[in-house]
């Protein structure tokens, strides 16, 4: 995914499915889009369609509590294998892999901290020390 | 009125002290490093040393379940304040902020959903989040 040439939307193309894949074969549940963004650390993806809807039901119903601890569980579950599909696409180590998600917009967040330093450039600050 | 406006990296850099500040006041500890990325209406940080050094401790003495809670409940009780933060800089409304941390890396991963794109003197410079077409006509 270095550059943003064919091979590099190929290659997002094919992630998108296996993530798709991976949320319609374990939940039966069909993502609305999925957003790539390289930059210099890593990579940002953006999920919108994650939540079931018993999770929404839940939620709607006072079990707001109850809702997060599914999704919870869901998150616990399902992104590992997102993280190997990524990992093996990419054929980079993944150093870190933030997520999160919020049932109320239906979304989750990634970012992907990859070994190697990305291209892209942008702005960063550090401490004088 | 254009000229008022922040460039897209000064915006990005102004974002990022006020944010290494905001931990700093808040947690007692300056992250080393805050780099922030705005990506059409999405604003990407990520916060390098975020981890304080009780959760260190805590981690180093066998309680990681424990270390993780405390993150997680610090990264909640910051977050109205942090999201306040944002849409003070970038003068549009923040309709979502989802954030992880790894204690191990002590790194933060913070994605920022905007209401809209963050007005700028060169809008040309800040790079479209699409969606991946492809992927959604194979279905």
């Amino acid at each position: 995914m270095e550059g943003k040439g064919a091979d590099s939307n190929k290659l997002e193309s094919l992630l998108a499915q296996q993530i798709k894949d991976i949320y319609r074969q374990s939940l039966g549940q069909s993502l609305n889009n999925i957003h790539f963004q390289q930059f210099n650390l890593g990579l940002l993806i953006v999920l919108e369609g994650v939540t079931t809807t018993i999770e929404k039901l839940l939620d709607r119903n006072s079990y707001s509590s109850l809702s997060s601890q599914i999704r919870a569980e869901i998150d616990r579950l399902i992104l590992p294998q997102i993280r190997d599909a990524i990992e093996q696409g990419v054929n980079k180590k993944i150093v870190d892999f933030l997520s999160d998600t919020t049932i109320d917009s239906d979304v989750t967040g990634i970012i992907i901290i990859f070994g190697e330093k990305h291209q892209v450039a942008s702005q960063e600050i550090q401490t004088r020390k | 009125m254009t000229n008022n406006l922040p460039t897209r990296g000064q915006l990005e850099r102004e974002l990022s002290q006020k944010i290494q500040g905001f931990y700093r006041d808040r947690l007692g500890k300056q992250p080393s490093k805050v780099t922030c990325q705005i990506f059409g209406s999405r604003l990407a940080i990520v916060i390098e040393n975020s981890i304080t050094d009780a959760e260190k401790l805590l981690l180093k003495g066998g309680k990681g379940d424990l270390a993780e809670q405390v993150r997680s409940s610090l990264d909640s009780t910051i977050k109205p304040e942090l999201k306040q933060l944002i849409e003070g800089l970038v003068a549009v409304e923040v309709t979502d902020l989802l954030s992880d941390a790894t204690l191990g890396t002590e790194r933060t991963g913070i994605i920022v959903i905007l209401g809209d794109v963050p007005q700028v003197r060169n809008p040309e410079s800040i790079p479209k989040l699409k969606p991946n077409r492809k992927s959604d006509k194979s279905e």
